[in-house]
């Protein structure tokens, strides 16, 4: 249940981004989710997806590339 | 013939829990400056935590303390903690509703109009929960983890990451250590595995053994 925090933070902080960058239509958001960072892909991609629903960023994918620290954070935006 | 651009890639750097991170900080700014000492609990529902901070609040002495409290729903903990504390110390619930953890603005949040700066020590019980709690700092000084002897010797190995997050562990209803048939050394060894050094404090809620080392090291 903690991913839905985790999907509301990242969304509000990619949409700070698309802001500050004058409106990105973001395709893709990648990720380094760690082992240890207590953190399910497939939790916070589903929440990340009902987070997203409504928004300008509905329809966009999350990408992780997992490594074995605890890393939880937004590494990039694939825009079209 | 046209073809779809390919995606641009644009860097960002932002970790998910910022927003918190930021909010926790403030918290322990806020904390630090105001002089008031700050220790969570952590635990899975029924270790102990309530009992804990119940035997605690009776050993404070003259020690000015506060307690939130968190559950999804009921303010059952908080009557229990108000009157274990016989009108010592205040006590606030915080209704999660459906949230499994406590996070950092609802620390700030349940912490309007209290004045801080009267206190010495504020106590903040978390909800039961061993997964989520874990990754959401609160600006405390010091995170205590629970591990009650009937839950099992290998929680810790089960449970590394909120293990991982905290500073201490309590090793909690002692007085049923024989009864549950719990190997004590074996689930020190398995906290000492997930958390090298972290301190350990075996106490009983009920009869009050242990309680004055942890109660030092939670006080500082």
């Amino acid at each position: 249940m903690h991913e839905l925090s985790l999907a509301l933070s990242l969304l509000e902080g990619i949409e700070a981004e698309c802001a500050s960058r004058g409106g990105l239509r973001v395709r893709a958001v990648r990720l380094r989710l760690g082992a240890r960072s207590g953190v399910s892909f497939d939790a916070l991609e589903f929440a990340y997806t009902a987070a997203c629903e409504g928004t300008p960023l509905a329809g966009s994918r999350l990408v992780a590339e997992t490594t074995p620290g605890a890393e939880l954070e937004c590494i990039g935006l694939e825009v079209a | 013939m046209s073809f779809p651009a390919a995606p641009r890639l644009i860097e960002v750097r932002r970790h998910l829990l910022k927003d918190n991170d930021l909010r926790a900080r403030a918290l322990r700014q806020r904390f630090r400056a105001a002089g008031v000492r700050v220790a969570s609990f952590v635990a899975s529902p029924g270790a102990g935590k309530t009992a804990l901070l119940e035997a605690l609040l009776g050993r404070l002495g003259g020690c000015r303390a506060a307690v939130l409290v968190g559950d999804l729903a009921t303010d059952n903990d908080a009557q229990r903690l108000a009157r274990a504390a016989c009108g010592r110390a205040r006590v606030r619930q915080i209704s999660t509703g459906t949230l499994c953890h406590l996070e950092a603005r609802m620390i700030e949040a349940s912490l309007e109009g209290w004045p801080i700066e009267q206190l010495d020590l504020l106590l903040i019980e978390n909800v039961g929960n061993l997964v989520c709690p874990s990754s959401f700092d609160l600006g405390e000084d010091v995170r205590c983890v629970l591990a009650s002897v009937t839950e099992g010797e290998d929680k810790p190995l089960k449970y590394p990451t909120i293990f991982n997050s905290a500073d201490i562990a309590a090793i909690t209803k002692l007085d049923l250590a024989a009864a549950a048939g719990c190997d004590l050394p074996l689930l020190r060894a398995n906290i000492d595995a997930v958390r090298p050094g972290m301190p350990v404090f075996e106490v009983s809620s009920r009869t009050g053994d242990g309680l004055g080392p942890l109660l030092a090291a939670i006080a500082g």
